[in-house]
């Protein structure tokens, strides 16, 4: 295993107040090394996505420590917070989260909005956003609307989109979901073959065993920490439910 | 966020919310077009109206007055009330030009208007004098002046000699022959007047009773009458024997042909010069003057004939006196005078409407719509008689045929306005040098808009006090600054409360798009990034409603200015343009809807930046 890209150690979370409390992390701790491709899996409320979300700079509400590439996520201010998920992180979701006014090409360039440091061209940017396109297959369809698009097309986008920065860490939440199977399959191979090209670190919340079944290393969560930690051919079980 | 993207994004999200967009500016664009508009209509009348009519720069003032048993008595002694005192003021700080105003002070009488009314109008004449610098642009603008040039331009030119070669209605312009039409404005200055006196005191300052006619002495006539300070004549005139009197010598005007003459004089060889002499006339009968008729008024020159034989000869065809001049007698008792150009009048226009109102339905007159059909109307003018007080003696009284050269707001608003040297020479003629010399009120013109409260506090010193007509028309200013301010704050509550609307539609905006924020926060938008995006779509919102508000505006004004002129050409003194235009309030107005959107937008803005984004992607 190569040297851990993110470190996750005791992390609480939970939502609610007072009687209603819901505690979805409990203490959970994770290393992920550079270029993995971990599936995580569990229950439904078991705290995949807070977790996807917590590590995305999404969620900032909570205890424990997150470092992503030797940086420490939490108490990062709003602007420095920003610029970590604009750069070092591409987020894929399972509704796809597109923007339905734009054209595929200008949702691809959507992170290089809020990109400071990004001073292109609009026509550089649209020519790197149609290249990212091609590389995901459908860079044909560049001036498409979303909405004119099939489900497989528009998670296609989404992944070009989160893939226009170059981000070492690419945070797929449940990204197959809302796919028929074959299509899953096709998209899914996209991301592999990311992972394995490209040397994307791929964290993927999954509820599908075939998916998960496709990940060098499994972590199943149960009751908000790690139950397992399954590499190819290694199962090691971490903290055992109390 | 780097501005290109922000605008990227906002000419977006407007696009596809065109509706919203729309339906948020409609209040903007109210606020503004009211705001805009009354801003615009309060100038307007500031410049086009109040200032015209009560120049800012020109303050009027009189002698103080104070309430004795029922009778007002004036504060300063009258005789002081004259040149020198013209002089002082002119020496006050801020103060340019002082233009003092003098009324008529004997009885007189006018009748005419045959053509105007069907018959003759007669009453009671009061008259006063004021220098006809001083209103020339204001007949200017009120006779249309530049349009009428604009008019002629148009036309072929005719080219012309004098006026008889010209069509009806038009004259001959000197400077560049050709036919023009007629300009009565520029009537409306000191002619002369042949005046008969006993001595010197019926004459005006600087003039000297010579052959029974006020002259302006000159030579060894002067070195009696004033000493040996003033024999000589100013320049363009020179000392030549004095008219009715060979033995005395008076300045007359130099010439090279009759053009360089008043109307009613004629250039011709007097010793080694020429000069302008006033033509002498006679009438058929001294009754004539008191008759309309043009042709009978003209009577015939004496000593000159028009074939040129000897005037004495029966066969001599007589002369008529020349161009606009009529033959004037010296009194009403003969039939001699001079050729004389008529008297320019200028009136009030709150005569025409006071005309209107009551004397036209009361005495069953035609009712005159516009002034332009008075111009030039004439009526005759008998000075001496009166329907009030006592006349004078027959053989003092005299007619003048007076012209209508214009309307001026201040023109005496009962009664007729002369050109000042008018009202000196009669006024001394009738009542001697002292009436002439002693001045009513006082126009002090002073150089820009600077406050004038202490000029006035100044005048005070001198016994004076601003004119009720000044004080009116500080009040009126008072007035109209208050009504502009109420319609702002008017408008002013319309932006507000379409800033409370657009609160409301940026709050829904917010809820329809927090999706979007989410997104784009997940793909690295910080709070102010998002609160950016909503302020400058509110701008924006902004932006059009201002721009829009002002052209709705604009359309308005012009509207209003083509409907005054289609509906209300008859009002005197109606203004071509109703409207100021300035930058500053058109871009005040765009500042106003944009900071009323911004306002409104702060709060969702806000909110949208505040959103978790954590859990709006999941939700």
């Amino acid at each position: 295993m190569s040297a851990a890209l993110i470190r996750l150690s005791d992390l609480h979370k939970s939502y609610g107040e007072g009687s209603v409390v819901n505690h979805v992390l409990r203490g959970l701790t994770l290393d992920v090394g550079k270029g993995e491709m971990v599936a995580i899996t569990g229950a439904s409320g078991s705290g995949k996505s807070t977790l996807l979300n917590i590590i995305g700079g999404l969620d900032q509400a909570y205890t424990g420590q997150v470092e992503v590439a030797g940086q420490r996520v939490m108490g990062l201010a709003d602007k420095a917070l920003s610029h970590y998920r604009n750069r070092t992180v591409g987020f894929i979701f399972q509704q796809f989260h597109l923007l339905p006014h734009l054209t595929v090409v200008d949702n691809v360039c959507l992170p290089s909005w809020f990109d400071r440091a990004q001073h292109g061209k609009r026509a550089d940017l649209r020519a790197a956003a149609t290249k990212v396109l091609t590389r995901v297959g459908i860079g044909h369809k560049a001036d498409a609307r979303p909405n004119h698009l099939s489900g497989g097309e528009r998670q296609r986008v989404a992944i070009a989109r989160a893939l226009f920065n170059h981000p070492e860490i690419l945070l797929c939440d449940e990204p197959t979901g809302a796919l028929d199977s074959q299509t899953t399959e096709t998209v899914f191979d996209l991301i592999v073959d990311l992972n394995k090209h490209d040397g994307i670190t791929v964290l993927v919340v999954t509820h599908e065993r075939d998916i998960a079944r496709r990940c060098p290393r499994r972590v199943h969560i149960v009751d908000g920490r790690v139950a397992t930690d399954e590499h190819d051919g290694n199962v090691s079980a971490v903290g055992a439910t109390p | 966020m780097k501005l290109i993207s922000v605008l990227q994004a906002v000419v977006g999200n407007i696009g596809r919310n065109r509706r919203s967009f729309v339906l948020s500016s409609i209040g903007l664009v109210i606020g503004v077009a009211t705001l805009t508009f009354f801003v615009h209509l309060g100038m307007g009348i500031q410049v086009g109206v109040l200032n015209r009519i009560f120049p800012v720069n020109q303050i009027e003032i009189e002698p103080k007055t104070v309430g004795i048993l029922g009778l007002r008595e004036d504060v300063v002694d009258k005789s002081r009330l004259g040149a020198g005192l013209v002089r002082e003021f002119e020496a006050l700080p801020d103060v340019t030009r002082v233009y003092p105003k003098l009324r008529s002070k004997f009885q007189a009488r006018l009748w005419g208007g045959q053509s105007l009314f069907g018959y003759p109008a007669r009453t009671e004449a009061f008259f006063d004098g004021l220098a006809p610098g001083l209103v020339a642009e204001e007949l200017q603008t009120s006779e249309k002046v530049a349009s009428k040039r604009a008019k002629t331009k148009l036309r072929r030119p005719e080219p012309c000699k004098q006026d008889d070669e010209c069509r009806l209605g038009e004259v001959c312009d000197v400077q560049t022959s050709t036919c023009g039409d007629i300009e009565y404005w520029k009537a409306f200055v000191d002619h002369g007047m042949a005046l008969p006196c006993a001595d010197d005191s019926q004459c005006a300052e600087g003039l000297t009773c010579l052959g029974k006619l006020c002259q302006t002495a000159c030579g060894a006539s002067a070195a009696a009458a004033e000493g040996d300070t003033a024999n000589a004549c100013a320049k363009g005139s020179a000392c030549v024997s004095a008219v009715g009197d060979a033995g005395a010598r008076a300045c007359e005007a130099t010439c090279k042909t009759d053009v360089d003459c008043e109307i009613g004089e004629s250039c011709g060889a007097e010793g080694d010069t020429t000069i302008c002499r006033r033509l002498a006339c006679a009438l058929e009968s001294p009754e004539d003057q008191m008759q309309e008729d043009p042709i009978k008024a003209k009577g015939r020159l004496i000593g000159r004939c028009a074939n040129g034989v000897d005037p004495a000869s029966p066969a001599c065809e007589p002369l008529a006196c020349p161009g606009a001049s009529y033959c004037a007698p010296t009194s009403v008792m003969v039939a001699t005078g001079f050729c004389e150009a008529a008297v320019p009048v200028v009136l009030s226009p709150v005569l025409i409407e006071l005309f209107n109102n009551a004397a036209a339905t009361s005495l069953g007159m035609q009712k005159i719509d516009g002034l332009g059909a008075m111009l030039g109307v004439r009526f005759q003018l008998h000075l001496g008689d009166s329907y009030f007080a006592a006349d004078l003696p027959k053989e003092r009284q005299a007619t003048k045929r007076a012209e209508i050269a214009g309307f001026s707001q201040k023109a005496m608003d009962f009664g007729i306005t002369l050109p000042i040297a008018y009202v000196e020479a009669l006024n001394a003629r009738y009542k001697g040098r002292s009436a002439a010399e002693t001045y009513d009120t006082f126009i002090l013109e002073t150089e820009g808009n600077e406050d004038v409260s202490e000029l006035i506090a100044a005048v005070d010193g001198f016994g004076m006090t601003l004119a009720r007509r000044s004080e009116d028309a500080r009040k009126a200013g008072d007035l109209l600054f208050i009504l502009t301010v109420v319609f702002s704050f008017i408008s002013m509550v319309i932006l507000f409360v379409a800033g409370v609307n657009i609160m409301h539609t940026f709050l829904t905006l917010v809820t329809e798009r927090r999706h979007e924020i989410g997104i784009m926060r997940a793909v690295g938008a910080t709070r102010g990034d998002i609160r950016w995006l909503f302020l400058t779509e509110a701008l924006m919102l902004g932006l059009f409603g201002g721009v829009v508000g002002n052209l709705v505006s604009f359309g308005a004004t012009r509207l209003v200015n083509w409907l005054a002129e289609k509906y209300l050409a008859g009002i005197p003194f109606k203004p071509d343009e109703f409207f100021a235009y300035d930058w500053r309030v058109v871009v005040g107005g765009i500042a106003f809807a944009c900071v009323f959107c911004l306002l409104g937008a702060f709060l969702p803005a806000r909110r949208a930046a505040r959103l978790d984004p954590a859990v709006v992607l999941s939700s």
